[in-house]
C-alpha cells in the first residue's frame, strides 16, 4: 500500500488486495477556496488459479468539500484511464453534484508470464530494476472549475516496445515486423523471443536463423515461417529486459504461420499523429508486402472497420447521433463504419491518412455526451483465407477512440482521443 | 504523412473518346505531361454531351497546370470528396451532391488525399455522376462541376477552382446500347488483373440502375471478380425479381463477405420486393440464415 498524500486518510479503509493508493485533495489550489477535492485513485490487480491471467482495475472515487455560493448545477464526472502495453482506455463515470461522491473504474484483463512478471503481480518496488507496463489515471471534470483533480502512476514505465501489424507470416517466406522501442535512454538491451506453447505447432525464427535477438532501438526485424500454425495466432513474439538479474516482459505481439498462396500485406504501422484544428485527430498508416514488393498485392485490400455502440455482429446498422450532435434523418454513421475503404494494398507506401472528426453540433443548449468507437484495420487477398478479411492492425484488441462532450469551467467543450492523442475545441 | 501522389503515366485519356468509347475507355487517373496554356492553370469538367437513359454518365475532372511551379489539388477521400455536382433537371428542379454528414466522422483518404500536379503538367480523373446523383429520366440536364477546394501554388499561393456548366442530353432508354456497355464494363472487370483496374468498370456496372445490368452484375459477383462486392450494391438498387434472386443465390457464397452483405442488402430491399412469392421467400430465407448466425 502506497499513500502518496497523508491528507487522504480514508485511503487505508479501502481492502484492496495489492493496491495502491493514490489521493489528492486540494489539486485544484487556484480553486481551493470554492472547492476542495478528496479523491482517491486506486489500482488493484488479481490473478487467476493459474497465475496466468490477471485483472487490474483502477478507480476513481471522492467527492469535493463545496463553498457556499458553487451553484447547485454543478456537476462532476469522474474518469478512470488505464493501459496495458497500451492497451485500455478510459471509462467515465456518471456527473455527480458537486459535493457528492464520485465513482468511475476501468479494468483491463492480461495474460502474463507469473514467473517474469512478478514485480507486476506483486507491487515490488521499481528501484530495482522492475518495469511496469500498466499507465493510470484518475480525472475528475468540474462544470464549473475544469479539471479539478488528476493524479495517477506512469512513473516506472521505463522503456515500451510496441509491434507493427503483421498478423501472418508465410511458412516457407518472411515478413517484417517493425519493433518501435522508446524511452530506452541508457540503451538497455532487450531480448525478443519467439515462442509457442508447447503443445500447439508452429514454429518461426528471426532474420539471424534464431529464436532469440537482441535490440535496443526501433528495429525492422525480419520473421521467417517454418512451420505452420496448428492454431491462429499461436506464434509470440515476447520482449523482455533483465536488470539486477531480474527479467520483465515489456511487449509482445503475436502471428501465425500459414501458408498465403501470395504476398500478403505485413508490418501495418502508425507513421503519425498530429492534431489537427477543429478538434480532429489525424493519423497516417503505411504498410509493407510480405513479398515481391508492393505491387505483388494487386489481389489484396485494406479497410479500417470502425464499430459503435450497439453494433450486431454480420449486421449493417447506423449509428445515430443524439445531442449535442446534429440530429436528423440524415445524422447518422454507418456502423460498422469503413469510412472510404477499401483502398488497394498496392497504396502501402502512400498508405493512408484516417481522420477522426465529429458530426456536428446543433444548437444549444447542450448536453453531455460520451461516444465510444472501436477501430481496427484488416486486409484481404483473393488468395488467402477466402478472401475473408483478416485483422491487421492491431494484431490483437482493438484501438479505442472515444468522443466527449462535457461543460468545462462553463463553456462546452468537445474532445477526442485516439492512441494516446487527445484534441479539444470549444462548441459553437 | 505528407506524401503526394505523384503518378506519370503514359497515354492520355482521349476525351474526345468517351463516347461509346466509355466501353474501352482507361479509368484510372493520370498525371500526364501536356502543354497547358502558359501562366495559367485550367480546370475542367469534360464529357460526351449525349447518353442514353441508364448508362454511365462519366465527367473527367482535368487539371493543366501552366505555371512555372508545381500545384496541389486536395480531392479528398478516394479523390472524390470535394467534388460537388449541381444538376437542374429538365423539370427545372436543383439536385445538389452532398454529404452525409456522419460520412465525415471518420475519413480515411488515400495518402494525404492530395494530387500534385508538376510545372507544365496534367492530371485526370475520371468521376462518375451517378455516384454522386442520379440521373432517372430522359431529357436535357445542366450539370454544374465543381471541386471546393483551393489549389495550391507551391506554398506561395492559391487559387479558387472555377466551377463548369455543361450540357447534358439524356436520350430514351436504348436496352442494345445499354447491353453492349453492361458487356464491355463487365469484360473489363473480369480481365482486370489487379483490384486497382478492376475498382472503375465494376463500379460504373453497379451504378446502371437497370434490369439488363443484373445478370452482368450476378456474373461479376458469382464468379469473384476483383471488387466483386460492388456488385451487391448494385443488384440491390435495381431490386427487381432477378436481383433478388441473384441475391438469394448469393447467401450460400463463402468467398469473403458474399454472404453476409447479400443478407444485409436483402434485409435492406425487401420492403420494396412487389413479387409476393419472392417476398416470402425472403423474408423466410432471412430468418432461417438469421437464426443459422445466431446460433
Amino acid at each position: 500500500l502506497k499513500t502518496k498524500d497523508s491528507r487522504c486518510e480514508n485511503a487505508t479503509s479501502l481492502s484492496y488486495l495489492f493496491a495502491f493508493l493514490f489521493c489528492f485533495s486540494g489539486a485544484a489550489a487556484t480553486r481551493a477556496q470554492i472547492m476542495t477535492p478528496h479523491y482517491i485513485v486506486a489500482l488493484t490487480q488479481t490473478k487467476d488459479s493459474t497465475g496466468t491471467v490477471g485483472t487490474i482495475t483502477v478507480t476513481v472515487s471522492g467527492y469535493a468539500t463545496v463553498a457556499p455560493g458553487v451553484p447547485t448545477s454543478t456537476r462532476h464526472t469522474p474518469n478512470a484511464f488505464l493501459t496495458i502495453d497500451g492497451v485500455g482506455g478510459t471509462s467515465y463515470g456518471a456527473p455527480v453534484c458537486a459535493s457528492c461522491n464520485v465513482y468511475a473504474t476501468k479494468s483491463v484483463t492480461a495474460t502474463f508470464d507469473n514467473q517474469t512478471d512478478s514485480c507486476f503481480l506483486g507491487g515490488d518496488d521499481p528501484t530495482t530494476g522492475c518495469y511496469f507496463l500498466v499507465n493510470t489515471n484518475g480525472q475528475v471534470i468540474c462544470t464549473m472549475a475544469g479539471n479539478l483533480f488528476s493524479g495517477g502512476t506512469n512513473d516506472y514505465h521505463s522503456i515500451t516496445v510496441s509491434f507493427s501489424g503483421t498478423p501472418v507470416v508465410p511458412q516457407a517466406g518472411s515478413a517484417s515486423i517493425t519493433a518501435t522501442v522508446t524511452n530506452n535512454a541508457t540503451s538497455l538491451p532487450m531480448t525478443l523471443a519467439i515462442s509457442t506453447n508447447p503443445s500447439i505447432t508452429g514454429s518461426a525464427v528471426f532474420g539471424n536463423g534464431l529464436t532469440n535477438m537482441n535490440i535496443a532501438d526501433t528495429t525492422n526485424l525480419v520473421v521467417a515461417g517454418t512451420l505452420v500454425s496448428s492454431v491462429p495466432g499461436n506464434m509470440n513474439i515476447i520482449a523482455t529486459v533483465t536488470v539486477d538479474s531480474r527479467k520483465t516482459i515489456i511487449g509482445r505481439t503475436s502471428f501465425t504461420v500459414d501458408y498465403t498462396n501470395g504476398a500478403i500485406p505485413v508490418d501495418f504501422r502508425q507513421t503519425s499523429a498530429t492534431k489537427v484544428n477543429p478538434a480532429q485527430l489525424q493519423f497516417g498508416y503505411v504498410w509493407s508486402s510480405s513479398a515481391g514488393g508492393l505491387s505483388a498485392l494487386g489481389s489484396c485490400r485494406v479497410r479500417e472497420f470502425v464499430t459503435y455502440p450497439g453494433y450486431v455482429a454480420g449486421v449493417q446498422g447506423r449509428y445515430y447521433w443524439t445531442p449535442p450532435y446534429v440530429t436528423g434523418p440524415n445524422s447518422y454513421t454507418n456502423n460498422p463504419d469503413t469510412a472510404n475503404t477499401p483502398v488497394f494494398a498496392t497504396l502501402g507506401a502512400t498508405g493512408v491518412t484516417d481522420i477522426q472528426g465529429n458530426v456536428g453540433f446543433g444548437l444549444p443548449p447542450y448536453t453531455t455526451n460520451m461516444v465510444p468507437s472501436i477501430q481496427v484495420f484488416q486486409f484481404q487477398c483473393t488468395y488467402y483465407q477466402n478472401n475473408a478479411w483478416i485483422q491487421l492492425y492491431p494484431t490483437s484488441g482493438t484501438i479505442l477512440i472515444t468522443r466527449t462532450v462535457l461543460n468545462v469551467n462553463g463553456t462546452w467543450q468537445y474532445n477526442i482521443q485516439k492512441a494516446g492523442l487527445s484534441n479539444t475545441g470549444n462548441l459553437p | 504523412m505528407k506524401d503526394q501522389r505523384r503518378v506519370m503515366l503514359p497515354v492520355g485519356l482521349g476525351l474526345c473518346a468517351l463516347g461509346i468509347s466509355i466501353l474501352s475507355a482507361d479509368f484510372g487517373s493520370k498525371n500526364l505531361s501536356a502543354r497547358p496554356a502558359p501562366g495559367k492553370v485550367d480546370v475542367e469538367y469534360k464529357s460526351q454531351e449525349s447518353f442514353t437513359l441508364h448508362e454511365p454518365v462519366v465527367v473527367t475532372f482535368s487539371v493543366r497546370n501552366g505555371l512555372s511551379k508545381s500545384i496541389t489539388l486536395k480531392l479528398g477521400a478516394q479523390y472524390t470528396q470535394y467534388f460537388q455536382f449541381s444538376l437542374t433537371t429538365p423539370e427545372h428542379q436543383i439536385l445538389q451532391s452532398s454529404r452525409n454528414p456522419g460520412q465525415d466522422v471518420s475519413v480515411v483518404t488515400i495518402g494525404s488525399g492530395t494530387v500534385t500536379v508538376e510545372a507544365g503538367g496534367k492530371y485526370e480523373r475520371p468521376l462518375l455522376l451517378s455516384q454522386f446523383i442520379p440521373l432517372k429520366t430522359p431529357g436535357t440536364y445542366l450539370l454544374t462541376s465543381k471541386l471546393s477546394t483551393e489549389i495550391v501554388i507551391s506554398e506561395d499561393g492559391i487559387l479558387s477552382p472555377q466551377s463548369k456548366t455543361t450540357q447534358l442530353h439524356i436520350s430514351s432508354r436504348d436496352p442494345a446500347r445499354l447491353e453492349k456497355v453492361c458487356e464491355e464494363l463487365a469484360t473489363q472487370a473480369e480481365n482486370a488483373r489487379t483490384v486497382e483496374a478492376a475498382e472503375f468498370p465494376t463500379l460504373a456496372l453497379s451504378y446502371i440502375d437497370d434490369p439488363i445490368a443484373v445478370p452482368f452484375l450476378a456474373k461479376i459477383l458469382s464468379g469473384h471478380t476483383l471488387e466483386y462486392d460492388l456488385a451487391i450494391p448494385g443488384l440491390e438498387r435495381i431490386g427487381n425479381d432477378d436481383a433478388v434472386e441473384s441475391l438469394l443465390s448469393a447467401l450460400n457464397d463463402k468467398y469473403g463477405e458474399v454472404d453476409m452483405l447479400a443478407r444485409q442488402a436483402l434485409t435492406r430491399l425487401q420492403d420494396r420486393i412487389s413479387n409476393p412469392n419472392l417476398k416470402e421467400t425472403v423474408r423466410r430465407t432471412l430468418s432461417q440464415t438469421e437464426h443459422k448466425s445466431s446460433q
